[in-house]
C-alpha cells in the first residue's frame, strides 16, 4: 500500500509537467496572440512587435514555457492581459468556491447514488428499480444549468425558500452561507448522482450474482451483513473508479452553474477570459483545473488500491 | 413489457425524423420570421399566435426553436463526425498493431479522459474565436478516446480469429485488412458509442452556446436560447422551460436509439 502511495506521488510531477506543457502549447497556437488582443485587431505590426517585446513574447518558446512555469512554481502567475489584475491572486480568491462546489457535489452524488443503485440491484425488476432507471435516465438527459434555472424559478422565486443567487461566504454565518450554496450543489450533482447509481447498480448485480454471495448466502448470514459487508465493497471498486473521472466533470459543470448562479469562482474567470481573449487567464485557470483533477485521480487511485489488493499492482 | 419497449423506441424515432424535418425545411414552415422583433409584444405568454410565447424582443419562441434544430443537429454530427474521425483511426492502430504502439496510445487516452471536456473546449474556443463550428470541433476531439478505446476493445476482440488470419494469409495490405475485414466486425460497439455520443455532444453543445461561445447572435440556437432567456426569468419563466424541455428530449430520444441499437447489435 505504502508503494503505492509513493508510486502515485512520485507519477504526479510528469503528469501535472505535461498537462502543463500541453496547455501551453495549445495556446501558443494562436494567430496574432497575446500581443494582438491589447494593441487591438487595427494595430500596426510596429505595436504588435513592441507589445510582444514588453510581454516578452519574441524570446523563444521554450524560455517562454520556462518563465511561465517558474513564476508559478513562485506562487506568480502573471498579470491579466486586459485590466492587468494579478491571475494569482484571482485563483486563490476564487478556487476554494469552484471546489466547494464540485467537491459537495460530488459528496451528494456519492450519498445519493450508493443507496440507490444498492436498492436498484436488490429489487432488480422490480417498480423500484424501474423508477430510480427512469430517474437516473432523466437526469442524465436534463442539462444541469437548465435545471438549475427551472429551480430558480421554484425555489427562489415562486416559492421564495432559497437566495436566487450569489453565494454567501461563511463569514456570513454557516446557515445562510449554506442557503446559498443548496442548490448550485443539488443542480451540479444531478447528472453525476445517475452516473454513480448506473454504475452500483451493475457492479452490485454482479456482485450479487458471484459464487461468494451464493456461499454466504447459502452460510445463513442476514442479508444486511451480505449486501453491505460483502457486496457493497466489491462493487465499491468501479464506482470509485469512476469517481475520478466524474471529479473532473464536476469540476468542468462547475462552470456553467457558477454562471447562473452567480458565484465568483474559477468558472466565471475562465469564461471572461475566453470572451475577451485574455491568454495567461485562460491558460492558468485550466492549468489549475487540470492539476486538481491530477490530484484528485490520485487520491482515486489509492482509495481504489485501499478497497481492492488486486489493483496495487 | 417488450411491447412498450418497442413503443417508445418508435417514439424516440418519430421525433428525431421529426427534428430532421423541421431541419430540412424550418426556414419554410416557421410560423414568423425568427429574427423579425416585435417590440410592442415582447414577454408574451403562451397563445394561438404564438405558441410558445415571444421573447423579450417579441420574437416567437417556437420558430426561434425549429430554426436553431438546423446548428444544433449539424453540430452534433460534426462533434461526433470529428470524434470518428480521430477516434476510429486510433483505437484502430492501438488495437492492431499493439505493444508498445497500444500501450502508449492508450495512456495519451486515459490522460485525454479526465481532462475537463468542457474546459477544453472553452480552451480550444479562446484559441480559434467564439463559433459554433469550431466548439463543436473541439467537443468532437475531446469524446475521440472514448471512440478510440471502444474501436480499440473491439479490434482485439476479432483481430485473432480465422477470418482475419486468412487475409494476411492472401497477402493483402495491412491497412486494407483493418478497414475491410477487421473494422466492419468490431463496428457494432462504435455505432452505439457514436448515438450516445450524440446525445453527449448535445449537453455540451448547449452549454457552450448557455456561455455564449456558440453560435452567434442574432441568429437563433437551441444554447443561445439559454442565455437569452434566462436574464428575464421573473418576467417570463416559460421562455427558459421551452429550450430545455427540447433539449432534454431531444438527448431523451438519443440515448433510447442508442439503447435500442445496443440491444439489436451487440446482444444482451
Amino acid at each position: 500500500m505504502l508503494r503505492l502511495i509513493l508510486r502515485r506521488l512520485l507519477l504526479l510531477l510528469p503528469t501535472a509537467l505535461f498537462g502543463s506543457v500541453l496547455i501551453f502549447a495549445m495556446v501558443q497556437i494562436i494567430p496574432g496572440g497575446a500581443a494582438e488582443t491589447i494593441a487591438g485587431e487595427d494595430a500596426s505590426p510596429q505595436t504588435i512587435a513592441r507589445i510582444q517585446a514588453q510581454l516578452g513574447l519574441d524570446r523563444p518558446l521554450y524560455e517562454q514555457y520556462l518563465g511561465w512555469l517558474n513564476g508559478i512554481l513562485h506562487g506568480d502567475f502573471g498579470r491579466a492581459l486586459l485590466d492587468n489584475r494579478q491571475i494569482g491572486q484571482d485563483i486563490a480568491d476564487r478556487f476554494p468556491h469552484t471546489l466547494e462546489l464540485a467537491l459537495s457535489a460530488l459528496f451528494v452524488a456519492l450519498l445519493v447514488g450508493l443507496p440507490l443503485g444498492t436498492a436498484s440491484a436488490i429489487y432488480r425488476r422490480s417498480a423500484v428499480d424501474n423508477t430510480i432507471t427512469t430517474l437516473s435516465g432523466l437526469a442524465l438527459a436534463i442539462p444541469e444549468f437548465w435545471m438549475a434555472m427551472v429551480s430558480i424559478n421554484l425555489f427562489a422565486i415562486k416559492l421564495a425558500w432559497l437566495p436566487a443567487t450569489g453565494l454567501e461566504p461563511w463569514s456570513a454565518g454557516w446557515q445562510d452561507h449554506v442557503a446559498s450554496m443548496l442548490m448550485p450543489v443539488l443542480t451540479l450533482s444531478s447528472g453525476a448522482a445517475a452516473v454513480v447509481t448506473r454504475f452500483t447498480r451493475s457492479g452490485m448485480i454482479q456482485a450479487l450474482d458471484s459464487q461468494y454471495i451464493r456461499t454466504a448466502r447459502s452460510l445463513g448470514l442476514a442479508p444486511a451483513t451480505i449486501y453491505l459487508k460483502f457486496a457493497l465493497k466489491n462493487a465499491l471498486v468501479p464506482v470509485v473508479t469512476i469517481s475520478g473521472i466524474i471529479a473532473g466533470a464536476l469540476l468542468g459543470g462547475a462552470v456553467l452553474v457558477e454562471q447562473v448562479f452567480v458565484i465568483p469562482g474559477l468558472g466565471a474567470m475562465l469564461v471572461t477570459g475566453v470572451l475577451q481573449k485574455d491568454y495567461p487567464t485562460v491558460q492558468s485557470v485550466a492549468l489549475v483545473l487540470t492539476i486538481a483533477v491530477i490530484i484528485i485521480n490520485m487520491l482515486v487511485d489509492i482509495a481504489c488500491g485501499a478497497l481492492d489488493p488486486r489493483s496495487r499492482g | 413489457m417488450s411491447h412498450t419497449i418497442r413503443l417508445d423506441f418508435y417514439v424516440a424515432l418519430a421525433f428525431v425524423a421529426l427534428l430532421i424535418v423541421i431541419m430540412l425545411f424550418g426556414p419554410w414552415i416557421v410560423p414568423y420570421d425568427p429574427i423579425a422583433q416585435d417590440l410592442r409584444h415582447p414577454f408574451a405568454p403562451p397563445s394561438a399566435a404564438h405558441w410558445l410565447g415571444s421573447d423579450n424582443l417579441g420574437r416567437d419562441v417556437l420558430s426561434r426553436l425549429m430554426i436553431g434544430t438546423r446548428p444544433a443537429l449539424i453540430g452534433v454530427l460534426i462533434a461526433v463526425g470529428m470524434a470518428a474521425l480521430v477516434g476510429v483511426p486510433w483505437g484502430l492502430s492501438a488495437g492492431y498493431v499493439g505493444g508498445l504502439t497500444d500501450l502508449v496510445l492508450m495512456r495519451i487516452a486515459d490522460a485525454m479522459l479526465v481532462f475537463p471536456g468542457l474546459v477544453l473546449a472553452l480552451v480550444l474556443t479562446a484559441i480559434f474565436g467564439p463559433s459554433l463550428r469550431m466548439s463543436m470541433i473541439a467537443i468532437g476531439l475531446v469524446y475521440s478516446p472514448v471512440v478510440a478505446r471502444v474501436v480499440r476493445s473491439g479490434v482485439m476482440a476479432v483481430r485473432s480469429r480465422d477470418f482475419v488470419l486468412v487475409t494476411r494469409m492472401y497477402g493483402l495490405s495491412g491497412p486494407y485488412r483493418m478497414w475491410r475485414h477487421v473494422l466492419p466486425n468490431a463496428a457494432a460497439p462504435v455505432i452505439v458509442q457514436l448515438t450516445l455520443l450524440m446525445g453527449l455532444s448535445l449537453l455540451a453543445q448547449v452549454g457552450l452556446g448557455f456561455l455564449g461561445v456558440g453560435l452567434q447572435p442574432p441568429f437563433p440556437s437551441w444554447g443561445s436560447a439559454f442565455a437569452e432567456s434566462f436574464p428575464y426569468i421573473i418576467v417570463s419563466p416559460q421562455a427558459t422551460f421551452a429550450p430545455g424541455i427540447v433539449v432534454a428530449v431531444t438527448v431523451l430520444a438519443l440515448y433510447r436509439i442508442g439503447d435500442e441499437l445496443r440491444d439489436r447489435m451487440t446482444g444482451p
